[in-house]
């Protein structure tokens, strides 16, 4: 329907911008556009100025600059085309769109709107990544791939716009283990499709990168479109002085999209928590904040567990406590090692083993005290770097586990601990406690090495607590990846979707 | 110079932990009863010995190391370790005395500056009442911020008048311990050194703790404070999780510090008793000059429109440009002053002011006014406007209203708390039509003017002694 002169015209991919984003604007672009790009514009900038709304400014500059604008930009236009004549509403936008990186240059770019679910997923797509958050996207996204109506999208940092995935990230995003074992090809040269979604859902399944969340932040306010987020915990802020100053500084920056966005979907009832008392706090500046709504996270083994029956550890006659976790003071491992030489005193005899990396500035010190209780004569391993196999065969060996953490959002260890039949002594509040709700384990105050010993005492000591943990793990309710996922989309892309 | 040997420093840790026992004359014996004492007493005392034998506070990874090390050894050689640690770089840790059974303020910034923004306000106003009216011992931190110590008396000065920013620090000050006392922080501390002790002193000293509570703004509205700020500000909150009570200074810094309160749950902190105490809402400006200044701020005679604050975007002050030139546009005649400082991400706002200013507008933006000028712009003023996007308290408006002055304001949080019924226009400062709209009313619409101006008159302000008394009340003998 295009003209072909129109097509090979330098501004042909501006012309194409242009004329799709026309009727969304209610500019019938038939007749300017075949005058060329200048004309459309025009009549498109006449058009915003006589709406005067955000949302039209926001898809606007969107779509012509394919770059998501800041709210700083958006506010900025619209007051500049209310101050300028009909006459010279276009020079607003194109004085905008030369501010944006490519200005109106980006020539190898298609612009698409779409009103499907726009779900970001950038580093799931982008990374070989595979702890915590990834697991939760890719199971995810491996379900609603095919089924649900979505679009996947990845971050380009060229133009700071949302764009399509291409074959081998969609493949690394969605089939992870087949992405493993025979990766698809990388699409290179190919034109970068940009996605601008409109009166639709926007899900952040991730915490996007600090310098998406400008822009992003920009779309949760203006765009018209509902903001989604699934949310982890608020860890940077809460336990601000256990994590790097980098993660803080990117975590405020996510706070305004989330204090923006519509819906937050938390992945237990103590995350789901911490985000309803941030929205409760936005009552201050006079904004609704999001809806919180708890989807907890199932009680999910790893992915490559694979092998079954226990396994026979030659000359294990000492039973084995098991840890597992990075090493840093947020998981609160020297309490655990104090509790051991504790019980070590007292005759008590087993092994501890450590399983996680550590941070820097944390392991120096984490060997010490390592050392130091070694030398008192206690079995410590230490695992770093550790693979899936060496985890399953620990969690099979071991008597129970131990993950006295300080603050979690959800707890992996513990729900993995349980899925291999393991009993845990855990911390008695937030979302360790939510898990051991059904079941399986024994609660202490992790600020006590006085409780967190007795309850490893318990265990070393009592066959029967053992046993009766046991069966209180073989009678719990199941929950899957499949109800996870479907939960999510029922509780955060349904009601975001609008009219769908 | 230190004087304190290890003997010297026993003693004072058993005297405030068991003043009725008498002090063993020989080293061993005085050793081996601090030693059972600190092991009876638990953390409060664990935090005391290192206190008192290093000269420096511990923060928090220290009690709980020292708490497991008297769990773990003999306490005999538990304090001995203890003994053995110093803190990196120091030889020999400075004196030290123990502030026993007082309420201790610290003021370490306000003692320090010249500067009087809203918080050294706040902080002046308030120790000036509490020092007349009660025994408080004024502190700051020793240079390397490893300890509190009392202000020496051109500090103490400066803390209370802000006369003497450049007061000489003490020479080599003893480290104040306090012990069964009450420490209040009446001003936002974020320095790396000063906020672990602040945290491990709330959490394990058993000393009474309170904090006034500003805002939770890097948090809330991230978008408008500086790089760094953010995690800067959260680590403060990570200290203020463990103190007992914050005076917020409005609803609406109780809204916000409530919401954070209820994030604490995940990680099993309670986290302090939250109170709104509101700050007070009469005018501090001394008597003077009524025209001060006045040429600085008006253009040709106009009526003065004004608007005070940093140029920070959360004032918002790109929209009250907006709205100027949209109503000069439409033919309305009055001029527009700014009094405040430029700030970050001020770049857009410096920009435009040229650009109307070079259009031929009659606007204005000045800096470095005395409180004369400042008191004679809301004097001279037809109204002020203040559409800021979030504040703890908003005391331009105060400022404004005391002086008899209407503003138009944001319609929600403190603003709204100060400005509604008392002399406000309130209007939604995210709309920029609603701005315009109420400047324009207010421009054109005398009957009004006049309504906010008598609303202002009759508005019986809130005092410094008030305030000071309510928070007085609510930190240091309200149970």
């Amino acid at each position: 329907m295009t003209d072909p002169a129109v097509d090979t015209s330098p501004f042909a991919p501006l012309i194409r911008r242009l004329t799709t984003l026309a009727p969304r604007l209610g500019v019938a672009p038939e007749e300017p556009a075949a005058r060329g790009a200048g004309p459309l514009l025009d009549a498109i900038a006449r058009r915003l100025r006589e709406l005067d709304r955000a949302d039209g400014v926001w898809l606007t500059l969107a779509v012509v600059a394919a770059c998501l604008p800041t709210a700083d930009e958006v506010r900025r236009v619209r007051r500049e085309l209310r101050l300028a004549s009909e006459a010279t509403a276009y020079r607003v936008l194109m004085a905008a769109t030369m501010r944006s990186p490519y200005g109106f240059a980006a020539e190898d770019v298609e612009v698409e709107i779409v009103d499907d679910v726009v779900v970001d997923v950038d580093f799931c797509a982008r990374n070989r990544h595979n702890t915590g958050i990834q697991r939760v996207v890719r199971q995810t996204m491996a379900r609603w791939h095919g089924h649900r109506p979505m679009t996947p999208v990845a971050w380009s940092d060229d133009l700071g716009a949302f764009r399509r995935l291409g074959a081998d990230e969609l493949q690394r995003v969605v089939d992870w283990p087949g992405s493993r074992v025979s990766p698809a090809p990388a699409e290179t040269g190919a034109p970068t499709r940009v996605v601008v979604p409109w009166n639709t859902a926007v899900l952040h399944l991730e915490v996007p990168a600090r310098h998406h969340l400008p822009g992003l932040a920009a779309l949760a306010e203006f765009s018209g479109n509902r903001v989604g987020l699934i949310g982890y915990d608020t860890i940077p802020i809460v336990s601000a002085d256990t994590v790097p100053i980098a993660e803080t500084e990117r975590f405020v920056h996510y706070l305004t999209l989330v204090k923006h966005s519509h819906r937050v979907a938390g992945i237990s009832d103590t995350a789901t928590n911490e985000f309803a008392g941030f929205a409760s706090a936005a009552a201050a500046q006079a904004l609704p904040g999001p809806t919180t709504v708890s989807v907890p996270l199932p009680v999910d083994r790893p992915d490559t567990a694979t092998a079954t029956g226990p396994v026979a550890v030659a000359g294990a006659d000492l039973p084995l406590v098991l840890c597992v976790g990075s090493q840093e003071p947020r998981k609160n491992q020297l309490a655990v090692i104090a509790a051991a030489e504790r019980l070590w005193d007292a005759g008590h005899r087993f092994r501890l083993r450590f399983i996680g990396g550590g941070s820097a500035s944390f392991i120096h010190r984490f060997d010490e005290v390592v050392a130091r209780a070694r030398r008192r004569g206690l079995s410590i391993e230490v695992l770093r770097g550790a693979g899936d196999d060496d985890l399953v065969a620990a969690y099979r060996e071991a008597a129970f586990t131990v993950f006295p953490s300080l603050h979690e959002g959800y707890g992996l260890p513990v729900a993995e601990s349980l899925t291999f039949g393991v009993p845990v002594v855990t911390s008695d509040y937030g979302s360790t406690a939510e898990i051991a709700r059904d079941g399986g384990c024994l609660l202490v105050d992790p600020r006590s090495d006085d409780e967190i010993g007795d309850a490893m005492e318990r265990l070393l000591t009592e066959p029967e607590t053992l046993a009766a943990l046991r069966a209180q793990i073989a009678e719990r309710p199941s929950r899957t990846w499949d109800d996870y996922a479907e939960d999510l989309w029922r509780e955060l892309a349904e009601p975001l979707r609008g009219g769908a | 110079m230190t004087t304190q040997d290890l003997g010297a420093r026993l003693g004072l840790v058993l005297a405030a932990l068991a003043s009725e026992q008498q002090r063993p004359a020989e080293l061993p014996a005085l050793r081996e009863a601090v030693a059972v004492t600190i092991a009876e007493h638990g953390d409060s005392a664990v935090w005391l010995a290192i206190a008192v034998l290093d000269g420096a506070y511990p923060d928090p990874f220290a009690v709980v190391e020292g708490r497991r090390l008297f769990r773990r050894v003999p306490p005999l050689d538990a304090l001995r370790e203890l003994e053995k640690r110093r803190p990196r770089g120091w030889r020999f840790g400075p004196d030290v005395e123990i502030v026993a059974d007082r309420v201790i303020v610290d003021v370490h910034h306000t003692a320090r500056t010249g500067l009087a923004t809203g918080i050294q306000r706040v902080v002046r106003n308030t120790i000036r009442h509490w020092s007349e009216e009660h025994e408080i011992e004024l502190v700051g931190w020793e240079s390397r911020m490893r300890g509190l110590r009392r202000l020496s008396e051109a500090e103490r000065r400066n803390a209370l008048f802000g006369t003497d920013p450049h007061a000489a620090r003490p020479k080599r000050p003893a480290i104040a311990i306090p012990w069964r006392s009450r420490y209040l922080l009446p001003e936002l501390a974020i320095e790396p050194e000063r906020v672990p002790r602040i945290a491990a002193l709330a959490e394990f000293s058993g000393n009474a703790t309170g904090v006034i509570g500003y805002d939770c703004v890097p948090l809330t509205t991230a978008e408008t404070v500086a790089e760094g700020m953010g995690p800067a500000f959260s680590r403060n909150l990570t200290a203020v999780s463990r103190v007992e009570r914050v005076a917020a200074i409005s609803d609406a810094a109780a809204t916000e510090y409530a919401g954070w309160k209820r994030m604490l749950a995940g990680a099993g902190v309670s986290g302090p008793d939250v109170r709104a105490i509101p700050l007070a809402t009469e005018a501090s400006f001394p008597e003077g000059d009524d025209d001060a200044g006045l040429d600085r701020l008006v253009t040709d005679g106009l009526p003065l429109v004004l608007c005070v604050g940093s140029h920070e975007p959360r004032k918002n002050h790109l929209t009250v440009l907006h709205g100027a030139e949209r109503l000069w546009s439409a033919g309305h005649r009055f001029c527009l002053a700014f009094i405040g400082g430029n700030s970050w991400n001020s770049r857009e706002f410096e920009g435009e002011v040229e650009r109307l200013r070079a259009e031929g507008r009659p606007v204005r933006a000045i800096s470095d006014v005395d409180d004369d000028v400042l008191r004679a712009g809301y004097r001279h003023a037809l109204f002020t406007v203040f559409p800021s996007i979030n504040e703890g308290f908003g005391l331009p408006i105060a400022e404004s209203l005391a002086l008899g002055t209407p503003v138009v304001t944001s319609d929600f949080g403190s603003m709204r708390e100060i400005a509604d019924g008392a002399g406000g226009l309130l209007i939604d400062p995210r709309d920029d039509d609603a701005f315009a709209a109420g400047m324009e009313r207010l421009l054109t619409d005398a009957d009004l003017l006049d309504r906010l101006r008598a609303e202002a008159a009759a508005r019986r302000p809130r005092t410094w002694g008030e305030y000071a008394a309510d928070a007085w009340e609510y930190l240091v003998e309200s149970r």
